[in-house]
């Protein structure tokens, strides 16, 4: 049973481009379009079932390896959907030192690793999400050891996670 | 490749009655038609799998008892559904091949905090269930397990005058932490609830595919 009149599954094929490449933004030139805002947890899913901003039900089936991303455009016959990740709290470490220890950047990556987060590395930091801003206080104090060598703020912000470190998969 | 067979995951701490739900969920799918397979990790013990198997399998036929698998993690059952569920993605490729009739495959997992969720890359679909005994501030300590599971599940209802445990607290945290995601009230002791979470599961899980294998062809 793919269709039903209530609502509409839609599969990997129904993925017709990214909002934020070129040729996507050609694919929604003129036309109108529904959003669907989902979580980054969401984002991993192969079978989901949400309701857009104007209440339209959709259930979505991926096959196996394949994902959305935030900017996806969903096709359905003539009406368009978009992706749109929800931001989230995440935490930016950033070392102060031009040359760091080695010792700071395993101690680093071994109290992020131990809580279970994923993470993005840009130039020299490292960002990871958290659920609320107490887990600020909750990260000082984990980094205690090396905290006069870092530098940590709160932003929040549409994750995107380094999928090398994704070990969910195998 | 085979299909994927859509994965429900029951988590909760210990004693809050997943293993009870299960049991009071399988019946109400299985009487729909679906074909179901349960995976119980636990960290040395099978005693839930063998629970299962005998009251749902052999007691009652809901389903064959080789379908009732007990996983013993060896160590946090957590990490066995998060970290690194490789055990679990395993057996279920096993039975996606072998039982390609399957409607849904239900993981559970002996999580033992607040803050035990599935990877999405092992369940489609998840439940998080607590239980009033705990005290009606659950809800409200939050977790990342009460926040982001799909559908949760506050059970022993019952017991919320012996405890002092106001439901209208519990409901209106659960609302406010989780905001338009659902929640539902049951008593798995003698069933109330339990047809709401079996719609949640058809409809959010499932949507709504009728089972693949039906009774008719079956009894052929």
């Amino acid at each position: 049973m793919r269709q039903t009149n209530r609502f509409d599954v839609l599969s990997s094929t129904s993925i017709v481009g990214n909002i934020f490449t070129e040729n996507g933004s050609q694919v929604l030139k003129g036309k109108t379009f529904e959003k669907l805002q989902v979580l980054r947890h969401d984002l991993e899913k192969n079978r989901l079932r949400r309701t857009t901003e104007k209440g339209t039900d959709i259930a979505i089936i991926l096959e196996r390896g394949s994902k959305l991303q935030h900017g996806d455009i969903l096709k359905h016959d003539a009406s368009f959907v978009v992706i749109e990740q929800i931001p989230e709290k995440v935490i930016t470490v950033k070392t102060k030192e031009k040359e760091d220890a080695f010792e700071l950047l395993v101690l680093l990556g071994h109290i992020i690793g131990n809580r279970h987060r994923p993470i993005s590395l840009e130039g020299r930091s490292v960002t990871f999400p958290i659920q609320a801003e107490s887990e600020l206080e909750v990260f000082e104090r984990l980094f205690a050891p090396i905290i006069e060598k870092i530098e940590m703020n709160v932003e929040e912000k549409i994750y995107r996670p380094d999928e090398r470190m994704n070990v969910h998969e195998h | 490749m085979t299909d994927r067979i859509p994965r429900l995951g029951i988590g909760g701490p210990v004693g809050s009655g997943k293993s009870m739900l299960i049991e009071r969920v399988v019946p109400v799918l299985a009487s729909k038609g679906y074909s179901i397979s349960i995976i119980s990790n636990d960290v040395i013990s099978k005693e839930d799998a063998d629970r299962m198997r005998k009251n749902l399998a052999t007691d009652r036929g809901l389903l064959p008892e080789n379908l009732v698998i007990g996983i013993a993690t060896g160590g946090c059952p957590h990490t066995a559904i998060r970290e690194d569920p490789s055990i679990n993605i395993s057996v279920i490729e096993e039975l996606e091949e072998k039982h390609p009739e399957l409607d849904l495959i239900i993981i559970e997992s002996g999580g033992d905090n607040i803050t035990t969720t599935f990877s999405p890359s092992l369940a489609d679909y998840s439940i998080y269930i607590i239980d009033v005994a705990g005290g009606d501030k659950y809800p409200r300590k939050s977790g990342l397990g009460i926040e982001s599971c799909d559908l949760l599940v506050i059970n022993k209802i019952d017991l919320a005058p012996h405890v002092g445990a106001d439901l209208n607290v519990m409901e209106q945290d659960a609302v406010r932490i989780r905001k338009d995601k659902p929640h539902v009230f049951v008593n798995c002791k003698n069933n109330t609830g339990i047809d709401k979470v079996s719609e949640h599961i058809v409809r959010d899980l499932l949507f709504d595919s009728p089972p693949k294998v039906t009774l008719s062809n079956r009894q052929r």
